[in-house]
């Protein structure tokens, strides 16, 4: 019996284990590669050899990283800001007004963000260049927004139906006309849900690939995933694996810095409206 | 201040009709309560005046004005909802100072008025309490304050007393009470207690199905139900209803005949009451007495009641009904002994099949 559970318990670690190896790994062999240069990069092992920060400064000084990273920022930032705005607009429409065709326009949403990229590329390559968009930062926040606002919209829609009528009610008959009423009552109830939300939203714009990469051509609009992609080494047949990893290792730090302050947040934004109070 | 008035007013939800052409005039200053059992209609009713629903039809007039288009907040109303619905991220000071910054009034007046409310229904020392740290009764007291710190036309309170125990209830009864006593403003109160109603209410409406039963005065209901639905509602025991026949009409009287084989003389006016016709006739427990000589009813008791101060018998009658009497603590049979009930004339009410009721003096 005792020894039943503790072989259960032991069991139980080990799943643990394999399972935080299994996603942490990759992140730390890239760690330990951003710190090898030269032939020491193709000798395997869990270690390296010493800690050389050649890499790290290499990136920004050739490969003029500094701007990359700003684009990548502007363009992520901006996409969370107008995720949000448009997001808490729609969710008060469609999750607060009874109109008609309300469900339909749901699930249209919803089907967006099932396409898969590579679908609506040439059709949104088409919009960006009418729009004069094209090689800019703003046709590529335009593109991302394709594809965070399916979900926040999403999101925000159903935590906005679990937030109680009477409290909109009462804020009619206070005398709130409709825009107060969602900025002075709704907004700050729906931060839970807003936060993990953004932070998605962020993530999405900061790790995608696939539209800055052909909406973009300049090194001056390029973000980071593209240009870690397009980092070349000394020769055409070289692959600069060690200032991939630095790369890779720096643009994962804001990620990891962001998931780490709104950690609670996100953890009672995913639970709230599942037990009431 | 100001009355209100509904003007054939109807409401319909996906083809559902929920209200039926009422109308109805409240006085400026009235305490008005809408009572009947759930589902009819009485909240819809409250929420059509307040202008979160739309009428389908008919007019709703505030202070002489009509109102039917305009949107609560032009309405000069206040609302208090049953679940209180104070903002849980603002303290008290901001939940009643927020209806009072929709309409930008100044900062020194806002303060002042919340200070003189919260002093009023003493939240002074809970003004900067989140509504999720307060206990039932002051979360209700918060939600009367952000009413009156307006001033509205009119007050709406959509079952405020439900969500509370037993004895809070009776006390913000009696606060709620008082308020009327000193706004002098009138209000409009949902309710399915008749308690409620009865203790507050200078005029009840009582609704069924969409449509006003009656609407009088509380004791204007108790004495004289129009009908049998509002005699079965309004009196805080049920009145008995008892099937009898009609034997024939006595000068000013109707003389039936009782389950059990008495007869008793109700003195009603019997138009259009024909011999040999089913009636109903209806008798409040606390009017039944103890028979002193021949008895009006008689059968087994079945249960007895002990409330302390008074005792309720339950009766079953020969034609198996069960009759209530409510009898001075200590005077009533045992149970499975025989009562003999006395009914006093004067007390009982009599209705037609279809329910209407004969005009009582």
């Amino acid at each position: 019996m005792n020894a039943a559970r503790l072989a259960g318990r032991l069991a139980f670690a080990l799943l643990l284990l394999a399972i935080i190896l299994f996603a942490l790994f990759p992140f730390y062999h890239a760690l330990v590669t951003s710190f090898r240069s030269g032939s020491e990069l193709f000798i395997p092992g869990l270690f390296p050899a010493a800690l050389d920060p050649r890499n790290y400064a290499l990136v920004f000084t050739q490969q003029n990283f500094g701007r990359t990273v700003l684009n990548s920022v502007l363009v992520a930032v901006a996409v969370v800001g107008f995720s949000m705005l448009l997001a808490v607009a729609a969710a008060y429409a469609l999750g607060r007004v009874r109109f008609r065709g309300r469900g339909a326009l749901m699930l249209t949403i919803l089907g967006v963000s099932m396409f898969p990229q590579v679908a609506v590329l040439s059709g949104m390559f088409e919009l960006i260049r009418a729009l004069g968009l094209y090689d800019t930062l703003p046709g590529l926040m335009l593109a991302n927004l394709v594809l965070t606002l399916p979900f926040t919209v999403w999101v925000l829609t159903t935590f906005m139906r679990e937030l109680p009528k009477e409290l909109e009610e009462a804020a009619y008959v206070d005398g709130a006309p409709p825009l107060t009423v969602v900025r002075r009552v709704f907004l700050p109830l729906l931060w839970p849900a807003m936060v993990p939300t953004a932070l998605l939203a962020f993530i999405v714009s900061w790790n995608e690939f696939l539209f800055a990469f052909t909406f973009t051509l300049s090194a001056e609009t390029r973000t980071v995933p593209v240009a870690i992609a397009l980092l070349s080494g000394g020769s055409r047949q070289e692959l600069p694996w060690g200032l991939v990893m630095a790369a890779s290792v720096i643009v994962t730090l804001p990620i990891v810095a962001l998931v780490l302050t709104f950690q609670r947040k996100i953890v009672s934004g995913l639970t709230a409206g599942a037990v009431k109070g | 201040m100001a009355g209100v008035s509904l003007r054939r007013v109807r409401k319909s939800f996906d083809g559902q009709t929920v209200i039926r052409d009422i109308d109805l005039d409240i006085a400026d200053g009235e305490f008005c309560v809408f009572v009947g059992p759930s589902g009819c209609g009485k909240s819809t009713l409250l929420r059509l005046v307040a202008g979160l629903e739309t009428v389908s039809g008919g007019a709703v007039l505030i202070g002489g004005e009509d109102v039917t288009a305009a949107p609560p907040r032009a309405r000069g109303i206040a609302m208090v909802f049953q679940s209180y619905a104070l903002y849980p991220h603002m303290t008290v000071r901001e939940n009643i100072a927020f209806g009072l910054e929709t309409r930008r009034a100044r900062k020194a007046e806002i303060a002042a008025r919340v200070e003189a409310v919260a002093k009023r229904l003493e939240l002074e020392g809970l003004l900067e309490r989140l509504p999720k740290q307060l206990s039932g009764g002051q979360r209700q007291r918060v939600a009367i304050g952000r009413a009156i710190v307006r001033e509205p036309r009119v007050f709406l309170f959509d079952e405020p007393l439900s969500n509370l125990d037993a004895s809070l209830r009776v006390q913000m009864r009696i606060e709620i009470a008082r308020l009327h006593q000193s706004l002098r403003t009138t209000m409009i109160y949902v309710t399915h207690d008749q308690v409620e109603a009865m203790t507050l209410a200078d005029k009840i409406v009582v609704l069924n199905a969409g449509r006003v039963e009656q609407a009088g005065a509380p004791t204007e209901l108790y004495r004289h139900p129009r009908n049998l639905f509002v005699a079965g509602f309004i009196g805080s025991r049920r009145m008995n209803f008892l099937p009898v026949r009609a034997e024939g009409m006595r000068d000013g009287a109707v003389e039936v005949l009782l389950p059990g084989g008495g007869r008793l003389a109700v003195p009603v006016a019997g138009e259009g009451a024909r011999a040999g016709e089913a009636l109903t006739l209806g008798i409040r427990p606390e009017h039944l007495r103890l028979a002193g000589g021949a008895p009006d009813l008689a059968g087994p008791v079945e249960v007895v009641e002990e409330l302390g101060d008074e005792q309720l018998a339950y009766l079953r009658l020969p034609d198996g009904g069960l009759v209530t009497a409510r009898l001075e603590s200590g005077t009533a049979p045992r149970e499975g002994e025989t009562g003999a009930l006395e009914l006093p004339p004067a007390e009982c009410h009599l209705f037609r099949a279809d329910g209407s009721a004969f005009g009582r003096p």
